[in-house]
């Protein structure tokens, strides 16, 4: 755990879809390169010395496997050390949340009271089972919103 | 001969496990582009000399594995798994928000495998249709891309800006392209490629560095992410995707799926979204809705996946399909082993049944590991990626991806090439909406174009 002076706040960023931290992602990109590019270019010169006689295009596509493999160990390097900057959060659900799911979609409950009876064995019993036949079944009139 | 066949079996085979498997993984991580991450493995593996067969089961394999642990985030936290995804994430939402998310994603990823299943004969049999004008669209390939990139540009989200670009653009590439031979004297292609690839990455860094732009991009905190409760309802360990959805699924499913397959020059987000519109007006019942139009709309995108790539491939062996330009591009140019100008790919070295058979172990290998997977083990798993791969250590893998390649290409010439490219074209896609298929078509058109207005050749 890194400790902060006062109230400075962490550079955070969305890069590419996500947030990170802009100190890490900097030594992120750079341990990249590095372990990659060192890869290649020491697979490729271990290769020319060692297997000499290996054709040219098979050399260096050998040597770019090396270097992906650089890849995936700075990935993992990198993941060892910058933690992700995210937090987790469970949904949970009750009876109410889905009634009120429902009203916040506008949904016309007569509507699908009536349109249920029109749905095939299968998925009203695949709806009993995930408990939800009921939801849709009732009609408005039976419908209060309670707590 | 049947030991060479043996032998071919074999390498279609291990390549469509090993694709399957790493590409169930790369699929869990949302947001993760497709082109970034099937395009270049599956360059490697061209270049280390794979035999066709085993790449196009590798590549049928890693697509749909992919495709199919991408609906992971999308149903479980509401996160589109790949730019695909985006037309789902309503309906997925809905359900999420009843408590159902599980449901979702099976419905989801089981209608994607009845979608691979019918798309795989049917875009083999289009492409056999189509085959016999091959000679004529190979000859008037340049002219058809460049009327391609102008009709790709128009319906680009910066319509206009994208057909103003168009031409300056294709100097640019063209430009580097000539530096490229003049450092070297070979033209590039993957520098070129990865570089319009990693581009809205290097987008927003140039945004960060910028003390003007820093402030879009900023946060003052984590970024926050809902997932839903684990609730498993079947038995053993694999599913059968037959038995989750109901006969009406089935076929909307497979319908959708075969008619996809037929629109394999349309904008694949395009068709999902109209396949969802069209089932939504029809079916009945919020859930019975749901749950169909998100089976439905996820055999689109893999139908398309699927159609996008066999058809221009097996039939006419120039990339004519956004796929094809996209995660599909080594299959038909990867230089020197694949070339799209003169053809000589896939289409030239698999025969029809080849295309059949190796795609069906491609499916069957996704449909074998990706699927019992993400049925399975779909919130454990997403929960291991949000704890422990940082965005900061995928940004480092791309990072050091994109300079090996480009520099196994063209030394760091090639590195200064992607990283212009990357610069200037994820600056457009950004900012202006000119989406990396505009680019990439542009690409293909560039050389043509360079040569009838500019006389450079």
């Amino acid at each position: 755990m890194s400790e902060v002076f006062g109230v400075e706040k962490k550079p955070f960023a969305d890069v590419w879809g996500d947030t990170v931290d802009l100190k890490h992602l900097a030594s992120a990109m750079i341990i990249g390169i590095l372990i990659s590019l060192t890869c290649y270019i020491g697979g490729l010169n271990y290769l020319q010395a060692n297997f000499p006689k290996l054709p040219v295009n098979l050399m260096t596509a050998y040597a770019l496997l090396i270097g992906i493999l650089g890849c995936l160990l700075s990935a993992i390097i990198s993941a060892k050390l910058f933690k992700p900057k995210r937090t987790l959060n469970e949904d949970h659900f009750s009876e109410a949340d889905r009634d009120a799911v429902l009203d916040e979609l506008n949904i016309d409950r007569e509507k699908e009271a009536e349109e249920l009876k029109t749905v095939g064995p299968k998925i009203v019993k695949e709806m009993k089972d995930l408990q939800i036949y009921d939801l849709f079944a009732k009609k408005s009139v039976d419908h209060k919103v309670g707590e | 001969m049947d030991a060479l066949f043996f032998n071919e079996l074999l390498w279609g085979l291990g390549a469509a496990l090993a694709g399957g498997i790493i590409f169930s993984g790369i699929g869990l991580i949302s947001g993760t582009d497709e082109t970034a991450t099937i395009a270049p493995l599956t360059l490697l593996i061209i270049l280390l000399g794979f035999p066709p067969v085993a790449v196009f089961a590798w590549f049928i394999a890693a697509a749909v594995s992919k495709h199919m642990t991408h609906a992971i985030p999308t149903a479980l936290m509401g996160v589109p798994g790949d730019t695909m995804a985006v037309p789902m994430l309503q309906d997925a939402s809905v359900l999420r928000r009843l408590g159902v998310p599980h449901i979702a994603l099976r419905k989801m990823i089981s209608g994607s495998i009845i979608a691979a299943f019918v798309a795989l004969p049917i875009s083999v049999g289009f492409a056999s249709l189509l085959a016999p004008y091959a000679e004529a669209v190979k000859s008037w390939a340049p002219i058809i891309f460049t009327v391609a990139a102008v009709i790709i540009a128009y319906t680009s989200n910066g319509r206009w800006a994208s057909i103003f670009v168009l031409i300056p653009f294709a100097f640019l590439m063209q430009g580097l392209n000539k530096m490229a031979i003049a450092a070297l004297g070979k033209s590039v292609f993957i520098s070129i490629f990865l570089g319009i690839a990693i581009g809205p990455m290097f987008a927003d860094l140039v945004t960060l560095l910028s003390p003007v732009s820093r402030h879009l991009l900023l946060r003052s905190q984590p970024r926050e992410f809902w997932l839903a409760p684990e609730l498993k309802s079947w038995k053993g360990y694999f599913p059968n995707p037959l038995h989750v959805l109901t006969g009406e699924q089935k076929l909307y499913t497979a319908a959708a799926a075969a008619i996809a397959s037929l629109t394999f020059t349309f904008s694949p987000v395009g068709m999902t979204v109209m396949a969802g519109e069209i089932i939504s007006s029809r079916v009945k019942s919020l859930y019975q809705r749901l749950t169909t139009s998100l089976a439905a709309m996820n055999g689109v995108t893999e139908a398309t996946y699927i159609a996008e790539t066999v058809i221009p491939l097996m039939a006419f062996g120039i990339p004519l399909s956004p796929m094809a330009l996209g995660p599909a591009a080594p299959l038909f140019n990867a230089p020197p082993v694949f070339t799209s100008q003169p053809v000589h790919n896939l289409h030239n070295l698999l025969a029809p049944y080849q295309f059949l058979l190796y795609g069906f172990i491609g499916v069957m290998v996704a449909s074998l590991v990706a699927y019992p997977f993400s049925m399975n083990y779909a919130r454990k798993a997403s929960v291991w990626v949000l704890q422990k791969v940082s965005q900061e250590a995928i940004i480092s893998m791309f990072t050091g991806l994109i300079i090996v390649l480009s520099y196994y290409e063209a030394g760091v010439v090639g590195i200064a090439i992607s990283i212009t490219i990357a610069i200037l074209g994820g600056i457009l896609n950004r900012y202006f909406g000119i989406h990396t298929g505009v680019q990439y078509m542009t690409y293909y058109a560039s050389g043509y174009l360079v040569l009838t207005l500019f006389g450079i050749k």
